[in-house]
Parts: structure tokens; sequence; C-alpha cells
């Protein structure tokens, strides 16, 4: 053995000595059973920073982006809503109201809008916004290269297909007459547009940050909203901090809001029961499947929990166009054939049970519909007029990973199983679904939900269910329904600007959509908050549940 | 000696560029569109198209891979889809957890099964060797997300001896360390004593009691020194299977590591960043055999004339 190995051999000596190993396990099993004994009794929850007014919350991922041309969901929304500011925004009843703008005029066609714009508000940059910025930020939502997801949304501006193609190097729809004035011509009335105006993707973006963060800009966003994004360590954490020059600084009350990122809802829930988040979860899961009913009957947490319904709908489609289901009354049958209402306390009561397409919330929603009842009888008799005596076997859809799908999907087994249907069940990734469920004759049953993107009947019966928005791939029309007065209706309702008769317009298309039961219509779901009794200011409404702007900590 | 690394330098980026080669294909094997997911579910048909020429997903796939291994032959790994984050940057952002996360799970199974091992092989057919072989057992059999996550409730949110979550510091790496360290220690600790019992009853452990040398000393620099080699050759193999450890332990206790990055990326589908963490893990296990190649090598002379 030379001097090295000697040395070498002496240090692992040493090390073992330090860690013999008796010594070792005897401190392993002692520090098990004091950890064992110490497990006592649950402490109350207090607030693990009392005296800051900093909102903490915790999301499982990274935001992809603050960017309000690129966000596109649930938990970065009302992010971007802090970093930024509109021409329009809601109040309680979902009424649009003035916002960045001061007033607007709508012309006696319906194809140009003219906004007013206020003149005392500034980009974080210190820059006065003008009717040009939000003209160029539309602009931008449009420019293929921005890649944005909401650019459907801002076609029917004039002129936007042509920039798009790249035929035009401007959007000929969008001009500023002055600094104050924003003229929007569009390529056809559309009553709805305004609330495209409301929609994240119109709020206004500086040229000049964006040019010079190029692609980076969703990372270090400058708007004029209450907050400025102070740091984000990918993958770790997010904050925003409240900014004094905002022109409403005044009413804003928290300091700070401190995003933990990553993580599933059962962390969070655990987070959340240590004091160490004000809100379980800010996503739509709201309280974790597995814990909701033990909060709700937590004489404690049950206290804290605020719901609100959801402008959304849970529902099966059956792809009209391929046997069985192109025949009416099969779908009918199986609207009969499932206990919807078992569906929903297989949910725990967290939805509304459908009638129809149209959530209550939703302005032109039909309360005198009927829908489908539960009767297997009569499931039984349609199938055997329909030519299926014997029933038939079939393939639904479900997503993996929802614990909710499963349930659907093992409770609609049953029951279509019940009147001589044999569902066999089709887990696969919600990507997968989504791909599939959208090309043409590939998919004959599947889960589905909508989350409205705006508080419109033409959000949902346009987009959902008018034959006209059929597509090969990549359709919208997952049941790829297709009826000509339905569309007819459609098509009027999307270029009326008499909102009595477009909402009559859309009734009388729901109901004979309901008749064709194209879907199962399952039930509308509503979104749960779980919340610590010190946060304040909470508002929930179906558009925006969550508003950071309006709360505050109040030990 | 030279041609030796060459020739271990030369297999490894034959294995990187075959993991490239599969990777793309499985990753455009998918039956779901990464463009689709970009855009969401409430996008429509003519966004989703507009999106994928921008995105250059509408190019044969041979041209992609083509323009793939074109940037990365200049060190490009390319853009994620999601979040614009150079691929590079996030994985070298990631690194440090993950590495502190595995080393620190590594020093704790080895100081924790050697000692083990040695008493157990001392004291084989004793109490102590089957307690150890039972508990050993049942740790293996565990699942990792599963312990991960009863240590997470008992020790953390239970007492609030350690943190649920997240990442602020090393107290943070403490518990999913453990975790990892749990599951593998009772492996290696049937590792080195297995070995331990066929060294114990060499001849020269024999002459060396003979001689009267201390226990300890023989256990220790006779046995041990030993015992040890075959146990460093599977630690470098076991790199691998601890890489799919650590995607279960981050995610469990939100650290934000490589771990992390895979599953979201894979939930994003985010082609450009499931390449770059999968190539990476892979040059790291590479790498991890190499250098256990070579530590091999200066343990035990007489490797070095294979």
């Amino acid at each position: 053995m030379n001097g090295t190995q000697a040395q070498q051999s002496a240090a692992l000596h040493s090390t073992f000595e330090a860690a013999s190993g008796p010594l070792l396990w005897a401190s392993v099993c002692l520090t098990v059973l004091f950890l064992a004994v110490s497990c006592s009794g649950d402490a109350p929850p207090s607030r693990l920073h009392p005296e800051e007014n900093v909102l903490r919350i915790a999301v499982p991922s990274d935001p992809r982006s603050l960017d309000p041309a690129i966000a596109y969901d649930v938990v970065t929304w009302p992010l971007v809503r802090a970093l930024f500011h509109g021409l329009v925004d809601y109040d309680d009843d979902l009424n649009l109201v003035p916002w960045h703008a001061r007033s607007w005029t709508i012309s006696e066609d319906g194809r140009t809008i003219t906004f007013k714009l206020r003149q005392d508000i500034h980009f974080s940059n210190g820059r006065p916004i003008t009717s040009g910025d939000f003209a160029w930020s539309l602009e931008r939502i449009l420019d293929p290269a921005t890649k944005s997801p909401g650019q459907g949304f801002y076609r029917n501006i004039a002129g936007a297909r042509a920039f798009q193609d790249g035929s035009a190097d401007r959007v000929t729809g969008l001009r500023t007459p002055d600094s104050e004035t924003l003229v929007i011509e569009l390529a056809h009335p559309d009553l709805p547009f305004l609330y495209c105006m409301a929609m994240p993707f119109a709020y206004a973006v500086p040229r000049e940050e964006v040019e010079r963060r190029g692609e980076t800009f969703g990372r270090h966003p400058v708007g004029a909203g209450p907050f400025v994004l102070a740091d984000w360590q990918r993958g770790t954490r997010m904050r925003l901090e409240k900014r004094p020059s905002y022109y409403r600084a005044d009413e804003v009350r928290l300091e700070a809001i401190e995003l933990m990122v990553g993580g599933d809802e059962t962390l969070h829930m655990m987070m959340f029961e240590r004091g160490e988040l004000d809100i379980a979860s800010v996503t739509s899961t709201g309280i974790p499947d597995a814990d909701f009913i033990r909060v709700m009957k937590d004489p404690v947490l049950s206290q804290r929990v605020a719901h609100q319904p959801l402008n959304a709908i849970q529902y099966l489609s059956m792809n009209t166009e391929m046997a069985p289901f192109d025949h009416v009354d099969v779908r009918r049958a199986v609207n009969h054939a499932i206990d919807r209402q078992r569906i929903v306390s297989l949910i725990s009561d967290r939805g509304i049970l459908a009638r129809g397409v149209l959530p209550p919330g939703m302005p032109g929603y039909n309360e005198e519909l009927e829908g489908y009842d539960h009767d297997p009888e009569k499931a039984r008799s349609l199938l055997a007029n329909a030519g299926y005596p014997e029933g038939f076997t079939t393939e639904l859809m479900i997503t993996a990973q929802s614990g909710i799908d499963t349930k659907i999907g093992q409770a609609v087994q049953q029951d279509l199983g019940e009147v001589g249907i044999t569902v066999e069940i089709r887990p696969v990734t919600g990507s997968t679904r989504i791909e599939a469920t959208g090309r043409r004759g590939a998919v004959p049953f599947s889960t589905f939900g909508w989350y409205q993107d705006y508080p419109d009947p033409s959000n949902f019966l346009d987009v959902l269910l008018n034959g006209n928005r059929i597509t090969e791939v990549n359709s919208t029309n997952v049941a790829f329904y297709d009826n000509a007065s339905v569309n007819a209706l459609l098509n009027e309702a999307s270029t009326s600007t008499d909102r009595e008769h477009r909402l009559a317009l859309y009734r009388e298309a729901e109901r004979l959509v309901v008749e064709d039961a194209p879907w199962v219509f399952l039930y509308y779901p509503q979104m749960y908050l779980l919340r610590q009794p010190w946060l304040k200011g909470l508002k929930l409404n179906p558009v925006w549940p969550i508003r950071y702007e309006l709360m505050w900590i109040e030990p | 000696m030279l041609s030796r690394i060459l020739r271990r330098l030369g297999w490894a980026a034959v294995i990187l560029w075959g993991t490239t080669v599969i990777t793309f294909l499985i990753v455009h094997a998918v039956p779901a569109d990464p463009v689709r997911v970009y855009a969401g579910a409430n996008a429509d048909a003519e966004t989703i198209e507009r999106i994928r020429a921008e995105m250059g997903f509408d190019d044969p796939l041979i041209v992609q891979y083509g323009r793939y291994i074109g940037n990365l032959l200049r060190g490009d790994l390319g853009t994620s889809l999601v979040t614009g984050e150079r691929v590079l940057d996030a994985l070298l952002a990631r690194f440090p957890v993950t590495l502190s996360l595995a080393l620190t799970a590594v020093c704790l199974w080895m100081l924790m099964s050697v000692p083990l091992g040695v008493l157990t092989a001392k004291y084989r057919g004793r109490a102590i060797d089957r307690t150890v072989l039972i508990v050993s057992l049942v740790a293996i059999s565990l699942p990792v997300f599963w312990l991960a996550r009863m240590l997470q409730y008992y020790l953390a949110y239970q007492t609030g001896l350690f943190p649920v979550g997240g990442w602020a510091g090393w107290t943070h790496i403490i518990l999913p360390a453990a975790t990892l360290a749990l599951v593998i220690t009772g492996y290696y600790a049937r590792l080195v004593h297995t070995n331990m019992v066929e060294v114990l009853n060499a001849d020269y452990v024999r002459v060396a009691r003979a001689k009267g040398i201390p226990e300890y000393v023989v256990l220790f620099k006779h046995g041990l020194r030993n015992a040890v080699i075959p146990v460093i050759t599977v630690l470098g193999l076991d790199m691998a299977a601890l890489m799919g450890g650590v995607v279960f332990t981050e995610n469990v206790f939100a650290l934000p590591g490589l771990g992390v990055l895979a599953l979201q990326s894979v939930f994003n589908l985010d082609v450009p960043m499931i390449m770059g963490v999968v190539l990476f893990s892979a040059a790291m296990v590479v790498c991890a055999n190499i250098v256990v190649d070579f530590l091999y090598m200066w343990i035990d002379p007489r490797v070095e004339g294979m």
C-alpha cells in the first residue's frame, strides 16, 4: 500500500467511525418515535406573516407568459389583469362599463365602434397611453408572428384578414383620428365584439417595451395595471408589487401578491391549512376532490368556502355524423338513459343540473327548457324505434388525468348498460382528446367541458353548434352537428344589433338543439374557493372569479 | 489510457445521437397536437393553422429533425414553445436543484447503507441482520411518490419540522432527499452485505485476523475497501433510475428541478423542452457512467489493464 492509499483508507475509516451503524440506526428510530409522539391534534391555523398586507397564493406551474397576447387560461388572466389595463370591463351584473374608455358609441349599422379614451393613464414606464397604443396592441394580436391564441376574436375587424395574409401591412379597420379616439370598423355587424374588447387580449401594451424585449416580453411585462412584476424565478416564485403611480392607487389595498410556483393541489391544501396560503387554490378546481367532503363537513373550514356558478357546461358530445349517433332517437335515448342527478351527486353537488346549452348566468338562459328526464323505459323504446332494440356497443373517450371524467365515465357506462348500450371507456390525455375529437369522423362519443370566453350566448351556441363552424380538423363543433334551421338562426343572431331580438333567436336555436340532442347535457359547474378569514374583498363573478386589485388582508 | 477515453467519448456521442432520434420520433408519434395545446381548447381551426405555420410544424418531419440537429451542433437547444424561454437556460436554471437533491440523496443512502451492510455482514444470521433485511425489503417495495407524500404529511404538515414544499434554501432539500435515500438504502445495504460476506471469507482477511490486527481495521480496511468496488459500479448504473425517482419527488415537494420541468413540458407537449430535458438527462447518465468507470480504475488498479 502506498502513501496515498493509506490516507484514503484512513479517511474512509474515520468517516465510518463518525457515523457508526448502530448509533445511527438508533437515532433514526428515536427520531421517528419522537415524531410519532409529537403528532398531536390540529392547532388552529394562524397567518404565517401576520403583519404584512401581502396576498400569498400558489399555482401548480409557471404561467406560460404574462403577455396579454399569449396568456389564455383561468390562472394567468387574473395576473394579466393585475398588470395591464383595458378599454372596457364588467360590473357585478356582467354589464360592460367604461374602464380606460370614458365612453363609446356604436353606429346605426353596428359596424363602427368609436371609443373615447381617458387621458390621465400611464404605463408603468411613465409614458401616457394614447388611442394609438390600443390600436397597435390589437394589430399585434392579429400579426401571425405574435402567435396569439386570441387572434380569432378580432378577425372581424375590417382588413384583418388581408393583414393576416400579408397582403396589407396595416389593419384598415383600426383608426385613431386623435390621441383620445379609437375607431374600430368591423367587416360585418357583431354585437358581442364589445365583449372581445373586454378580454385581456385587447389590453394595451407599450410598443417600445415589446420591441425591446421581443419574445421575452411575457417575462418582463410592462403595462398600466395596479401592479408591476417585481420578481419571477421560474418554477419557484413570482412577486407582483403595488404600483404607486397607478391612477387609482388609493383604491388598491394590497402591497404585493406573492405566488409560490409549483406543487399540486394536495400540497397547496396542506400549506393553506398551515396558514401559509391565503387561498387554497386559484385554479378552477378550487378545493381538491379528495378534500372536498372533509372541508364541507368541517365546521371551521366550511365557513371559509365561497362558491360561484360558472358560465360553463359539462357535456357528452355525440358525433352526429357517426353511426349510431347519426340517428336522433339514439341521441335522445342516451339522454333519457343517463341519470344526471346521480352524476351531480357523484361530484359532491358541485354542479347545477343542465337542461340545455346555456348556463343560468348567461344572457338568454331559458329556465323553461325541459330537457331530458331520467327515463330508462323511454330510452329503450326510442332505441327500438331507431332500430337498435338490442342496443349497441360504443366507446366513450375521457381525459385520463381527470377524476371528474372518470366518475362521469363510470356512471354513464352503468346507466347505458341498463338500456343495453355497452360502453367501453377510453382514457387518453387531455391534449389527445382535444385533438382527436376535433377531427372529423374520428371519435363517436366523448366527455367535454366548455368555459366561456365572454358572457354571450354566441360563445356557446355559435362556436360549439353552428354547422358552418365544422372543419376537417380542430373543429370546435365536436358533435359535427349541422342543422340548417339552427345555422340560419345563429347566423342571423350573430349579425343582429337588436339585443332582445338576438336573445330570442338564440333561445329558439337552443330549443332546436335540445330537441336534436347532439349532446348529453350534464351540468353547469360551480367554482368553489377556500380562503382564510383574514382575506377580504373577494368578489366572485362568472367572468372574473379572481380580481386581485379588490382584495386585501385584515389580520 | 488515452484511447480508452476517446473510445468512451465516441460511444457517448453515438448514444446521445440515438437519444435524439428516439425522442424526436416518440414526441411526434404522440397522437396530440402541440399547437392545439399551445392555442388552448377554445381556439378555432384557422387560428391553429396560422400558429402551426408560424412555429414551423407544417414542414416534413425529416426537415424538422435536420433543423433541430443543425441547431444542436451549434449549441442551440431551441426555445420553449410555451414560455419562449431558451431551453438551455431553463435546463441550467433547474439543474443545480436536481443535482443537490441527487447528491444529498446519494450521500444519505451511502452513509446509511455502508455501515448497515458492514454490520449485518459481521453479525450475519443474527437478529440485527434479519431486522435490517426485512426493513430493507419493505423500503425497497415502497413507491417513491407514496413515501414522499407520507413524509410530507407527517414530518412537515403535521409537525412543522420541515417545510412542506417549495424551494427557499437547504432545509427544503432534506425531506425529498430522505425520501429517495430511504427507498434505496435497503438495496445498497444488501449489496454491501453480500460483498462483505464474500470478502470476509477470503484468505487475506483470515491472515489479517491471524496477525492480530484489530477487528475494525480488518472490517473497514481489508474488507470494505474490496467490497465497495461493485457497489460503485451499481451506483453509476443507478443514476438513470435515480432520475425517475427525482421526477416524483420533485413534483410532490414542488422543487423547481429537472423532474418538474420534464413533467410540465410533457403535459404542455412542449417539443423543444422535452427534447432538451431528455437529452440533458441522457448526457448526465452517460457522464455518470464514464466517471464511475474511471473511479473504478482508481479504486481497483487491476481494472486498468482490461
